[in-house]
């Protein structure tokens, strides 16, 4: 069976009458950037909380390679292999940056509660697995010398690295990033970009995110517009920079020279 | 450059624990003495149990004089009213307050920070009421008395040495399970909880539970802190578990520094030093409790261990910067 990687069907939510979803369905495939981009309050962010758990649907559902998480949390969604960022940084405050990378494989599991408190051996030798994996995705983010550094002493762009390299020790099969590079200096922009095609490239389905259309458009191998809740389109980004309705909803009259609409 | 590699060896909690409860018997040998060394691991054995919740998870619960107080009327109505066997009714103490503490979080542990310190408000101060209402069984506000002697296998363990000795053991068993626990996967993650819920819960962590678990083991070493007073007294009173006793805990923890290995450590001296001064000024105690905790909380937030840590840094704790130039220099 070949895995379909995300798969939203039929989404709809209100909050107190206003819909802010309606009947969203939408796909992103292994291995691929799937962006989803709409100017502010389309929706994107809830659908993000819907996707992860956090928030439940009015109707449609959620599928993970094939199983129907709607029903479950977000910790079960997160053993189930989907990892997510959060549009505002949130990182593990008083930890370490090697341990913050660490706390994102917990998901996958680990010795119990009981043989932790009481230090035995097996619990020892799954602690310095999960550490010697986020050792190599700190070499992987350049972030090696920072290991022992307490997380909040990082400058904000190491820092939205450490989430994103926290979202890899989960190995997951789907990762929702809530636009990872809002408020990144240009250089930081370009490193999460690589790695968000490096995490494609192994096989995740990424689902994007974004207000930064240069970095949407360079990217992504699939983009899908929400616009007042609804899917407008959807198609390559060349198709999609080309619809007359995208322009209009979105990108404004000066579509070719498409900057970051982020308004600051 | 390779002066800065060398590892500097600090101690760590659990060692300084150790040294301090096998040296203070020897320097100070009074039974008066030995009587505040006996209220020293008490008081370590409470902050270091309230560090799960109030310090790992950020959560503030103001329930551990209720459970301390659970404790110690378990292990005394047992031991006095119900002839159960000394050790036996000991050991039920910390199952009781561990089994309540599971009740209680049940119930309050899904509310948002501040209903679920005011939940457990109430809960240590119903437990309190009871103490002093159910006359029948604790003895109301007379206090319970006829408690006997604690003993193992045959041998007595009564008199002031004796009792010191069982009081340092199990407070420095409790901190080094602390300490294992701080650094363990679960220790880990519930400090993720306590820094950003959103990020933890979306890494796989079921926050209920495991702060469950922690505000269980918070209970679990209040109920063991209360056995020992209980058979160190011979004598139980509703009046050492009240309000005073909760806020005193929650306020010796955050001077001492929540969250960190070292902070019940400094917040049990200062509460046992400030239990003495409180006998020669009474009345003012509070005042020197609220100026110290204004104080403190003002100067350094992260308490005194936290101020101690930025001071003398661990190994690689070091500001992020000076390392990273050494990592491009290498």
């Amino acid at each position: 069976m070949t895995d379909e990687g995300l798969v939203i069907t039929g989404i709809s939510k209100s909050f107190g009458g206003v819909r802010v979803l309606r009947d969203v369905s939408l796909r992103a495939r292994p291995g691929a950037v799937t962006a989803l981009i709409g100017p502010n309050g389309a929706g994107k962010t809830t659908l993000a909380n819907i996707v992860s758990g956090f928030e439940r649907p009015d109707a449609g559902r959620i599928d993970v390679s094939g199983h129907d998480l709607t029903r479950r949390g977000p910790d079960r969604r997160a053993t189930a292999g989907l990892a997510r960022t959060f549009q505002n940084l949130e990182i593990f405050t008083g930890l370490t940056v090697i341990d913050n990378v660490v706390m994102g494989a917990y998901g996958r599991g680990g010795a119990g509660l009981l043989s932790a408190v009481v230090g035995l051996p097996r619990a020892r030798r799954a602690d310095r697995r999960a550490r010697a994996a986020a050792e190599e995705l700190l070499d992987r983010f350049g972030l090696t010398a920072l290991a022992d550094a307490p997380v909040e002493s990082l400058p904000f762009g190491q820092a939205k690295l450490v989430e994103l390299a926290r979202v890899l020790a989960l190995e997951p099969r789907v990762v929702v990033l809530d636009e990872p590079v809002a408020g990144l200096p240009a250089e930081s922009v370009r490193a999460v970009g690589e790695q968000v095609t490096r995490m494609a490239g192994a096989g995740a389905a990424v689902l994007l995110i974004e207000h930064n259309m240069r970095l949407v458009m360079e990217i992504s191998d699939h983009i899908a517009v929400l616009d007042h809740g609804e899917l407008l389109m959807e198609g390559e980004p060349a198709e999609v920079r080309a619809d007359p309705r995208v322009i209009e909803a979105y990108l404004g009259p000066d579509a070719d020279r498409i900057a970051p609409r982020r308004e600051s | 450059m390779a002066v800065s590699r060398i590892r500097r060896w600090r101690p760590t909690t659990p060692v300084i624990t150790a040294v301090l409860l096998a040296a203070m018997p020897l320097i100070f040998i009074s039974d008066f003495a030995r009587a505040i060394q006996l209220r020293f691991c008490v008081m370590l054995l409470l902050l270091t149990g309230l560090n799960f919740i109030n310090g790992y998870a950020r959560m503030s619960s103001l329930a551990q004089a209720g459970f301390y107080g659970l404790g110690a009327y378990t292990a005394g109505i047992l031991a006095a009213r119900l002839d159960v066997p000394p050790a036996l009714a000991f050991v039920a103490a910390p199952v009781l307050a561990t089994v309540a503490a599971l009740v209680i979080g049940a119930a309050s542990l899904r509310l948002r920070a501040t209903y679920f310190t005011m939940a457990t408000l109430g809960a240590g101060y119903i437990l309190y009421i009871l103490f002093g209402r159910m006359t029948g069984v604790t003895g109301g506000p007379n206090g319970l008395l006829g408690i006997p002697a604690l003993s193992v296998a045959g041998i007595e363990i009564s008199g002031p040495l004796p009792m010191y000795v069982l009081a340092a053991v199990l407070a420095l068993l409790g901190v080094v399970v602390a300490y294992n626990f701080e650094r363990s996967r679960a220790g880990r993650a519930l400090r993720a909880l306590g820094a950003s819920e959103p990020a933890a819960v979306a890494s796989g962590v079921r926050a209920f539970r495991l702060r469950l678990f922690a505000f269980a083991l918070s209970g679990c070493y209040a109920g063991v802190a209360g056995a020992l007073e209980t058979f160190d007294a011979t004598f139980v009173s509703p009046s050492s578990f009240g309000f005073l006793t909760a806020v005193l805990c929650v306020v010796g923890l955050t001077v001492g520094g929540a969250g960190r290995a070292a902070g019940p450590l400094i917040g049990a001296a200062l509460l046992t030093a400030l239990d003495e001064l409180g006998t020669e000024y009474a009345g003012y105690e509070m005042l020197i409790v609220g100026l110290v905790f204004l104080v403190v909380v003002q100067a350094f937030p992260g308490g005194v261990a936290g101020a101690a840590g930025a001071r003398w840094p661990r190994r690689g704790a070091r500001p992020a910067v000076a390392r990273a130039t050494e990592g491009s220099a290498s």
